[in-house]
């Protein structure tokens, strides 16, 4: 073991010099400046990078989140007053009396970048691009070319134009509302695109040429979703730098054409405006701490409960939970073809019984920490369109068992299983319950489980990936799922979730909820543009869906909202995203502030 | 060792054509239809008799674009019965359910007649209009005739995804009587009953013994996998020029997505790697001096409870600790950057300051779990050689200390230690999803994990392929290493 000893006095000096440059690498490292909080650059969390920023192709949250700063539509929703007002355009459209024509003008100060000015041509070519059947937007097209069958330009006034409608429908003259207004000359400089009609557009037998499928091609490119040079439109923005997975950066126009302008949705305060990714709650939880970034929508409930118990947070920062339009659910399947999946819940008794189980309260408390709120039907009670007159279903076990007694689902084998024949068949109360699988929804599987056992029901939780969870409610093969619904203050079409094609064409009717008289009542609410009328319907089928229960309605959490006191107008709001950050000015008192190490 | 290696490199080729073929069978049998994916249409415009023909049009379009309307490989082992037009059904669940048809009948031709026959039946429930029904049948209620033709679609829209008899019968009996009791349904009826009628002749005609007649197939070139492999000539590339396709995510090149991404995972491997040897050779050699000493015995200790420790845990430990106000705030709290700070313009070195406080959490989480492995092996290997004998020759020959230790001892312990370094190239590739998810590294992990979660097959494929190329290449370069460092070993 002698010569050992020389290893040994090696690897002694090794481990000093190495332990040595360590801390020295560390050291060096840990000079970690504080953020200049003077600067008057805004850093808004995202959680993911967005899909692309297409003015067309792409669909994410993210996406439509950057562009309130990057683009701009003819009108827009009002955060605060959840009505629509004209945004490019000088009013709100003039609509003929029947309901099919709409008559906008433009405001006069508008300019692109290079400082021509905005036309109705570039309202008509971007239409064009919206509902043509080349431009790679498949998955929304069908919301438009359903609406927009004409668009034609004033010959008196290059300002003004008639978008005409195939139907009467309530949402004809908000349909702009999400359509980002692109310049022609700069997409479209050699005027390809004006040989092609609308009427060529709608054609079942639309044929491309070679120069439109060229154009096409050049236009979907994959550049013009992520090139941040390519990335222009009409807001005070511009994409400056997009590091994928780390940060996308919005740096201020300078001479845009709304720098006078008082609206708050046309300000531009910060000279910059940092959409930073982080993917990990816990690095939310301590970038805000550290004050990395200025503004959330995106932290656990539980994490901005801890944030907001430190003084020097709530010194730092404007924080709440305010409500927001998803919600959550338990889908029942009506109408399932009895071979694959049994007929649990074809009796509206057994539904609603269900709904009776269901602890939605306990729920909210132990996983929301009281941070949720209920609904009664599809709509949320944020919306003027709510039918308050619905009660929430309470957790009752007598009613529930009532219910299920007079239903013929009853324990007959002392197994503590209710049970029922059903077509010749002997069937135990013992459903699926899928839901995709997270820490969450097992969570919320576990608690309806235990609570349905009460009853003699037997729930098996079952955890799927995404992509299975889908395909099974698409093809109605579940017997009750977990789900929930994005949202927000627009009409929200019920077509999609409750028309009885949505269910034989396999579409998001998962649970084969319908008949003709909801079908009815979804067309009449569609095609009703008297406010009142509109509402009518909705509350109509509101109470049918009520009735039917295809749904136990569960919750709607609440969106957690952040901002840094640093600045000036940190109004929040209910609709997505909750705050307008272009509008964000910063305190004078931050302004001459000289940074600490 | 030259020809070793030229023989080597040689047997990379069938194992890469072995590599790529799994990958591709995988891409294949991958349970969601790209070309839905692409287009997204299956959420928002129902069935596909609802959908215009021209989002069909741009189906179609993708389906050329991705070469899913060529046959699969060069060659079918199919049977008799077996269709040469198969691949050109768009939809999957209808190419499956036809399969099981051609299988239990046999009979291509009259299995086609009968599919398309019903499949127009689906499409004639479109032209049913409920208030003109309702207005000449007025004993029914709308809701009745509703019920009824989505109840008839619905079935019919089944009938069309599954080959199994009973359920085709059972939903047959169904359909006819609906439609004898109710004479609106008679457009229906008709077509129905068409199909029937092929369905009729389609098991009198049955031969399945067709089915096991086998029979080849020459597809060409002009199939899947070469399309795969080496691209059209225009738009696509082929795999062996590096072209895996597109994301079904984002629509970007794989290739474009990966390389802008793999230099922060390739960094931290190196990195990682070179330090965690820096550090575990010497506390091998450490340990083994003093063997079974108080410091080994503490040092084991300390290296394995790190080792079992999970690295979601210590990362959220060292950021809680060392990126916390609350405690101490020496290194930020994500990413690998500061974006109010960063300039593109910046030399190297100044970047590199920059991002080196962003790299030191990240690195030890990285790094910690490998000490005790590396170190215990190095302390293994170091306590076995110094009781070697031709290490009491090279003292007796009148080495140095310094020379004995470093040229024969040290040599020799590497030898397990190389062996880990093999694992240093696909974990470029593979980065580690955790330790990006914590850090919102945009890394090669996170995107692989991200594309795993949304089914993005051409990138987990690109991955998968990358991944076993870069093992091999691994594995090559431990065993020149080996030779380096060890004379004995000379792959004669």
């Amino acid at each position: 073991m002698l010569y050992l000893q020389d290893a040994y006095y090696l690897s002694k000096k090794m481990i000093k010099k190495f332990t040595l440059i360590f801390f020295a690498i560390a050291i060096m490292s840990s000079c970690v400046e504080k953020r200049d909080l003077s600067k008057n650059i805004v850093v808004s969390h995202i959680s993911s990078n967005p899909d692309g920023l297409h003015p067309f192709n792409d669909n994410s949250v993210m996406r439509s989140f950057i562009f309130e700063h990057t683009q701009k539509t003819l009108v827009k929703l009002d955060q605060r007053s959840l009505d629509y007002i004209p945004s490019l355009a000088k009013a709100l459209p003039t609509i003929s009396e029947d309901g099919l024509e709409y008559e906008y003008e433009l405001r006069d100060d508008l300019k692109w970048d290079d400082g021509t000015p905005v036309t109705a041509k570039d309202v008509i070519f971007t239409a064009k691009l919206q509902l043509c059947p080349l431009t790679d937007n498949a998955q929304i097209r069908g919301n438009y070319s359903s609406v927009i069958k004409d668009v034609v330009i004033d010959p008196n006034d290059p300002l003004k134009f008639t978008m005409y409608a195939f139907d009467l429908n309530v949402t004809n003259k908000t349909i702009f509302s999400e359509v980002y207004i692109q310049q022609k000359s700069h997409w479209d400089p050699n005027g390809v695109l004006d040989d092609l009609s609308f009427e060529d557009i709608h054609s079942p037998n639309f044929k491309e040429t070679k120069e439109l499928s060229d154009w096409f091609n050049a236009f979907n490119h994959g550049d013009n979703r992520y090139q941040p040079a390519r990335l222009v439109g009409l807001g005070p923005y511009q994409i400056s730098s997009w590091e994928a997975g780390s940060y996308i950066i919005a740096q201020r126009k300078e001479n845009w054409w709304g720098d006078n302008d008082t609206l708050i949705f046309n300000q531009n305060y910060p000279e910059e405006i940092i959409f930073k990714i982080i993917t990990d709650d816990a690095s939310v939880f301590l970038s805000l701490k550290s004050e990395e970034i200025d503004a959330t929508n995106r932290i656990g409930t539980s994490k901005l409960f801890k944030l907001q118990a430190h003084d020097y947070f709530n010194e730092n920062y404007h924080s709440a939970f305010l409500n927001q339009y998803t919600y959550y659910y338990a889908g029942m399947n009506m109408r399932p073809d009895g071979i694959k999946r049994k007929a649990y819940f074809t009796d509206a008794r057994v539904r609603r019984a269900m709904a009776h189980l269901v602890p939605v309260d306990e729920i909210i408390e132990v996983l929301l920490m009281g941070e949720g709120s209920r609904q009664a039907a599809n709509i949320s009670n944020l919306k003027k369109t709510y039918n308050d007159t619905l009660k929430l279903i309470e957790l009752d076990y007598d009613k529930a068992n009532n219910l299920l007694d007079q239903a013929g689902w009853i324990d007959t084998d002392g197994d503590n299983i209710r049970d029922k024949v059903v077509n010749g068949e002997k069937l135990q109360f013992s459903f699926e319950f899928s839901y995709m699988s997270s820490a969450a929804s097992k969570e919320t599987a576990l608690m309806i489980k235990e609570s349905m056992y009460r009853a003699g029901i037997d729930v098996k939780p079952t955890p799927m990936d995404f992509t299975l969870f889908y395909k099974n409610a698409m093809e109605h093969d579940f017997d009750m799922m977990l789900g929930g619904w994005g949202g927000s203050a627009s009409y929200s079409n019920p077509y999609q979730l409750w028309h009885t094609s949505s269910w034989a064409n396999k579409g998001s009717n998962f649970c084969g909820f319908g008949d003709a008289e909801s079908d009815s009542l979804i067309d009449l609410a569609n095609r009703s543009i008297d406010p009142e009328k509109h509402r009518q319907a909705l509350w109509a089928l509101q109470a049918k869906l009520y009735e039917d229960q295809p749904y136990v309605f569960m919750y709607s959490p609440k969106r957690k909202i952040v901002i840094h006191k640093r600045f000036d107008n940190a109004n929040m709001y209910y609709e997505k995203p909750g705050f307008v950050l272009h509008n964000f000015l910063l305190k004078e008192s931050y302004q001459n502030m000289t940074p600490t190490p | 060792m030259l020809k070793y290696l030229v023989k080597r490199i040689l047997v990379f080729i069938p194992t890469l054509i072995a590599i790529s073929l799994l990958a591709f069978i995988i891409n294949i049998n991958a349970p969601a239809d790209p070309v839905e994916k692409l287009s997204n249409t299956a959420d928002k415009e129902g069935a596909a008799n609802q959908q215009s023909n021209a989002t069909k049009k741009i189906k179609q379009d993708l389906r050329k674009k991705l070469g899913l309307d060529l046959p699969v490989f060069y060659f079918d082992f199919s049977s008799l019965g077996d269709s040469d037009t198969l691949h050109r059904v768009g939809d999957k669940d209808h190419v499956a359910c036809m399969k099981e048809l051609k299988h239990y009948y046999g009979n291509w031709d009259d299995v086609s007649d009968y599919f398309l026959q019903l499949d127009k039946t689906l499409k004639a429930h479109a032209d049913l209009d409920l208030n003109t029904i309702h207005s000449q049948q007025t004993k029914y209620t709308k809701n009745e005739i509703n019920d009824l033709i989505t109840k008839s679609s619905f079935e019919i829209g089944a009938m069309l995804e599954t080959a199994n008899p009973e359920v085709l019968n059972y939903k047959r009996n169904e359909l006819e009587e609906i439609y004898t009791n109710y004479s609106f349904l008679q457009p229906i009826a008709l077509q129905f009953n068409l199909a029937l009628e092929k369905y009729d002749k389609m098991l009198a005609n049955q031969s399945s013994w067709k089915s096991y007649v086998p029979s080849i197939t020459w597809n060409g070139s002009k199939n899947q996998y070469h399309f795969w492999l080496f691209g059209d000539g225009e738009q696509r590339k082929g795999v062996v020029r590096g072209d895996f396709g597109f994301s079904y995510i984002d629509s970007q090149p794989i290739n474009t997505k990966i390389w802008s991404k793999v230099w922060i995972s390739f960094s931290f491997s190196i990195i990682s790697v070179l330090l965690a040897y820096l550090i575990s050779i010497p506390l091998g050699i450490y340990s083994a001096y003093k063997k079974d000493s108080r410091f080994d015995r503490v040092s084991s200790i300390i290296v394995f409870v790190l080792y079992s420790m999970p690295s979601f845990f210590i990362g959220v430990l060292l950021l809680y600790t060392f990126a916390n106000p609350d405690t101490l705030r020496w290194f930020p709290v994500s990413g690998i950057q500061d974006p109010t700070l960063f300039n593109p313009d910046w030399t190297l070195s100044q970047k590199i300051s920059h991002r080196a406080p962003y790299f030191v959490l990240p690195l030890i989480t990285y790094i910690y779990s490998s000490f005790a492995f590396l170190s215990r092996i190095m302390r293994v290997g170091v306590i076995d050689v110094f009781g070697q004998d031709y290490i009491r020759t090279a003292r007796a020959k009148g080495l140095g200390e310094g020379s004995v230790v470093l040229k024969h001892a040290l040599r020799n312990s590497l030898l397990p230690i190389i062996t880990v370094f093999a694992n240093i190239f696909p974990l470029a590739i593979g980065g580690s999803i955790i330790i990006e998810t914590i850090f919102t590294i945009p890394g090669m992990g996170f995107e692989i994990y991200n594309s795993i979660l949304n089914s993005d097959y051409p990138m987990i494929i690109a991955a998968f392929t990358i991944i076993g190329f870069l093992t091999m290449v691994g594995y090559l370069v431990a065993d020149i290493l080996y030779a380096l460092v060890d004379p004995r070993i000379s792959y004669k």
